[in-house]
Parts: structure tokens; C-alpha cells; sequence
């Protein structure tokens, strides 16, 4: 049985495009496979008589009720189940090893609950793939990005933990915490995430200052839905994220 | 001697034997674990040396004394307690990760058979 996956798995290789996705989930049963199948769509080219994909997807199963590979997704998606809740922090590192254990020359992350847009992939990849920058960062607040049906009070909060963020690395950053990034390869492989929950995101941007990262802020489009609103961070996670750099910071 | 003492010796020797026996410690650690009991052993026998101990470091009441070292020691256990939680988090965490790229699947018909 091991000896199949083996197989499987280097048949795959062939396959693998060198620009990965890595899409962390946790009870994503609805949205996932629409995601997928959008991602797949988009990003497919004709390579002769044989159609490419131009993206490699890995999903971090973060230990759903629901294990994901019971889903209906589409073929050629990698999959890798934590055995227990770790967080989305961990599931994303879990995600960039493997993909750098696969050879992934640029990685993406991608939230699972259908807020990012795959037309803003290609965008992100880009600077990153022409060698110009290590890291691009999704931004919504900036020129051309946009945020679909924000509420308000998320709008303003946001705004704030810009300036917290500005305040506590030192980047001059239009938007933070929305997910959506782009590392190189030789990017990834310095950044290490240790954060297991949500304060990963302020710790991937300490790690760009601390490991002196060229990076890019991208614009792109998140959209608010009632499920992704209901689905994704509360505001008093913020709460938490505080305390959880603050304990990093002694740590260290 | 009052009848708390004898019971407070007895408890407190209790606790030092029980952290000998199942705490995996260095002979330093031990030694700093003797000089607590000691000193532990000195205030339920010999309750004023709290009061002398005070006055020297300009706090009015031996109890004073006593409770201020005691939150200061408490503050240090939590400290401990949450670094060691972390470093077993940060393991169970790399042994989880590592089984999971293991166990990787990729999606096809004959992966779905795999299960």
C-alpha cells in the first residue's frame, strides 16, 4: 500500500508544475472543491496535446471533522492531514515544506473559504517568478485592490492593525493579515513559521523584516461573504494575536 | 510546637522526596531544591526568622516577606511551566507535520482506492 502512494506520488512529479499552491482547511467541505475546480480552471494551458497545470495545489487537512480526501476534489491535488488541530499557522508551514520537499520554485498561499480571487495568482507570482522580488504580499487597501463587502467596523480595525504592524516590524505595508502571499523559493526556505494559530501572519511579516526580504505589495481583491465572515477570524483574535507576538518576542 | 508544625514538616518532606523520585533533574537542581527545604523547614519551625528576614530588607511583617516571595516564586513556575508547554508543543507539532508529508496523497482514482 505504501509502495502505491510512493508511486503515485512520483507519477505526480511528472506532473507537478513549479509553482505551488498551498491552501490550509479546516471543515472547508463546502467551499474547498469550488476553490479547487476555480484554481484548476484558471490556471490550466494547452502544453501540446496534453493540458498543464500551471499551479500545483497542496491542501493542509487541519484535522476536519470531514477528512477532505472524502471530498470531491479535483484530481492532482495533493493532500496532508495533521492528525490533530494544530492551526492555521502550522498547517501553512506543513504545506510550504512539502512543497519545498517537492521542488516548488515559488509558493503561494491561499485561504480555502473562497474570500481570495485566482485571477490575482498570476499577479502575485509574477515579481517573484522573474527573480525581482523574494515575497509579494496580497494588499486590498492599496491603489487597484479592493475589499467586496467588508463590513465597517472590520474596515477601521484593519486599518489599525496596519499601524500595530507598522509599529512592530518596521514595514511600510498598506494591508495586513489577509493571507495572501507569494514567497520564492530561497524565501520560504528562510522563513520559519512557528506560530501554530493565527499570529503566524505577524510573524511571517517579522521574518521578511529579520531575514531582509525584498518583497512587493501586490493589489488584490478579497471578497467578504456571510460564510467566509462567519468562517473566518474573530475580532477578538486580535487579543490573542497580541499576546502571542508578545510571547514570541520574549522567546526569543 | 504547635500541632500545624509536625504536619507542615511531614508534607513538606513529602513534596521534596516526590521531587526526587520523578523529576529528572541535575545534582544543581537538586541541591537548589535541598536549600528550598531548608529554608522551608526553618520558617515552620522557627516562625520569627521571617520577622528578622523582613525588617533587614525594610518589609514590616515576616508574612509580608513571605507572600512577596511567594507570588515573585509562583510568577517564575508559570513562566517555566508555560516555556516547557511550548517546547512540547513545538514537538508535537514537528512530529505531526513530519507524518503528514509522509502520508501525503494525491488525488486520482487509484489514490481514492488507497484509503
Amino acid at each position: 500500500m505504501a509502495s502505491d502512494r510512493e508511486t503515485i506520488l512520483k507519477k505526480s512529479s511528472t506532473l507537478e508544475s513549479s509553482s505551488w499552491i498551498v491552501i490550509p482547511a479546516y471543515n472547508e467541505d463546502e467551499s474547498l472543491p469550488r476553490v479547487l475546480r476555480e484554481i484548476q480552471s484558471h490556471g490550466r494551458t494547452e502544453n501540446g496535446s496534453e493540458p498543464k497545470l500551471d499551479y500545483t495545489i497542496v491542501v493542509i487537512d487541519d484535522c476536519s471533522a470531514v477528512p477532505i480526501t472524502q471530498l470531491d476534489l479535483p484530481e492532482g491535488v495533493f493532500v496532508l492531514r495533521h492528525l490533530i488541530n494544530l492551526g492555521q499557522g502550522a498547517a501553512l508551514q506543513t504545506g510550504i515544506s512539502f512543497a519545498l520537499s517537492r521542488g516548488a520554485s515559488e509558493i503561494v498561499t491561499f485561504d480555502s473559504d473562497g474570500q481570495h480571487c485566482v485571477e490575482d495568482i498570476h499577479r502575485l507570482v509574477e515579481p517573484v517568478s522573474s527573480g525581482k522580488y523574494d515575497v509579494c504580499l496580497g494588499t486590498r487597501f492599496a491603489s487597484g485592490g479592493s475589499a467586496v463587502g467588508i463590513p465597517l467596523f472590520r474596515f477601521y480595525f484593519l486599518k489599525l492593525a496596519v499601524l500595530f504592524t507598522r509599529l512592530t516590524t518596521g514595514l511600510a505595508l498598506t494591508d495586513t493579515h489577509n493571507g495572501f502571499r507569494c514567497f520564492s523559493r530561497s524565501a520560504a526556505s528562510q522563513i520559519s513559521i512557528t506560530q501554530n494559530r493565527m499570529s503566524h501572519g505577524s510573524q511571517i511579516l517579522s521574518e521578511i523584516k529579520r531575514c531582509h526580504l525584498n518583497f512587493l505589495e501586490v493589489p488584490v481583491t478579497i471578497r467578504y461573504t456571510s460564510y467566509s465572515l462567519n468562517k473566518g477570524q474573530r475580532l477578538s483574535n486580535a487579543f490573542n494575536i497580541v499576546w502571542e507576538s508578545t510571547m514570541e518576542l520574549l522567546r526569543r | 510546637m504547635k500541632l500545624f508544625q509536625p504536619l507542615l514538616v511531614i508534607l513538606s518532606g513529602f513534596l521534596f522526596l516526590l521531587y526526587l523520585r520523578y523529576f529528572r533533574s541535575s545534582f544543581s537542581d537538586r541541591f537548589f531544591a535541598l536549600l528550598i527545604w531548608i529554608c522551608a523547614l526553618m520558617t515552620i519551625l522557627f516562625p520569627g526568622i521571617t520577622q528578622i528576614f523582613a525588617e533587614m530588607v525594610g518589609v514590616g511583617r515576616g508574612a509580608d516577606l513571605f507572600f512577596y516571595l511567594f507570588v515573585v516564586g509562583t510568577s517564575f513556575v508559570g513562566l517555566m511551566l508555560y516555556s516547557k508547554v511550548c517546547a512540547v508543543e513545538r514537538l508535537q507539532t514537528m512530529t505531526i507535520r513530519q507524518l503528514a508529508c509522509n502520508n501525503a496523497v494525491c488525488v486520482s482514482n487509484k489514490s481514492r482506492d488507497l484509503k
